[in-house]
């Protein structure tokens, strides 16, 4: 397949995942909305056990629980979600326009070792893109996007696009490494856009959540169909 | 306040994790979220509106982990 429909390809599934995991959160969300209602004007009663660890619980109990479920847990997860989509997909497209141009590499080295180990010269090619990602993607985001910039001279996102994906991001950092709560390499990381300081819970309300999908969708497309433009 | 469509007074609900929430009739969204946002209080607007058994959609209303849900309800008890 040509590159431009290798990278077209690589967008749509992108695009595709988040659209899926939206539905996720918003039919699940929904699915746990009817629950309270059926129990809290229904009057549904029900108890649940868990085989593997034995606990049981009453709407009641399920009811208390819920709201942590929806509010916290469920907005978390799919956040982190867009994030990986996100990195997947600048991932997969670089590393099919690195590989359709393996000249802008010629400044990157193996050693001996690295060289004497693989078959053949596109496995050596291959042995660099991935050598050459690895670094990319350890920066941070602004720097994801200067990358970009340099290689394919594609649009990159505008500044204040960028600061929100980077404040996304550290969120995402936020939420997976630190307990949901806002540190000091949050603050660093999450520069102008920052939405909590040192010390305070870093919530993703509904808004924040739907702002965070549109960003991404918006990144994913813009970059999606300027990279398959110029290939 | 009363919900226009049960005719019984709107609670704030925070007997649980997540932080407190209420339950709106869709039709009286935009009078809760005006007072909300008259009072300072921040809150979000869950992405459904939801229909059960064929009665008037109703929306939830997140107040936040940090929220007092006493002053939300006195917010909305002096709107009755």
């Amino acid at each position: 397949m040509p590159l431009r429909a290798d990278l077209e390809a690589v967008r749509d599934q992108a695009l595709a995942t988040l659209d899926d995991t939206h539905d996720y959160y918003t039919y699940t969300q929904g699915a746990w909305r009817t629950l309270n209602l059926a129990v809290q004007r229904d009057g549904m009663v029900f108890s649940l056990q868990n085989l593997a660890t034995g606990s049981t619980v009453s709407e009641k109990d399920l009811l208390a629980r819920a709201q942590r479920y929806v509010a916290v847990d469920l907005s978390s997860g799919t956040l982190q979600q867009f994030v990986s989509t996100f990195e997947n997909f600048l991932l997969e497209v670089l590393r099919l326009w690195l590989l359709a141009y393996p000249r802008s590499l010629s400044a990157r080295s193996l050693s001996g070792r690295e060289i004497l180990s693989l078959p053949d010269k596109p496995a050596i090619v291959d042995a660099l893109v991935e050598k050459e990602l690895r670094d990319v993607f350890y920066d941070r985001p602004a720097n994801w996007f200067e990358y970009l910039r340099q290689k394919v001279d594609v649009g990159a996102p505008l500044t204040p696009e960028a600061e929100q994906f980077a404040e996304i991001k550290a969120t995402r950092d936020v939420l997976v490494h630190g307990h949901g709560v806002a540190n000091a390499y949050y603050v660093e990381k999450a520069g102008r856009a920052v939405r909590a300081q040192a010390g305070r819970p870093l919530d993703v309300p509904e808004q924040y959540h739907r702002a965070s999908w549109e960003l991404i969708r918006k990144l994913v497309s813009d970059i999606g169909t300027g990279m398959a433009a110029k290939a | 306040m009363i919900d226009s469509t049960t005719h019984a007074r709107i609670t704030v609900s925070a007997d649980g994790e997540g932080g407190p929430y209420i339950v709106v009739p869709l039709a009286q969204l935009g009078a809760v979220e005006s007072m909300l946002r008259g009072q300072g209080i921040s809150f979000s607007v869950d992405a459904n509106a939801i229909s059960v058994g064929g009665r008037p959609a109703v929306v939830f209303i997140n107040l936040g982990r940090g929220a007092d849900p006493g002053r939300v309800q006195r917010v909305l008890d002096a709107a009755a």
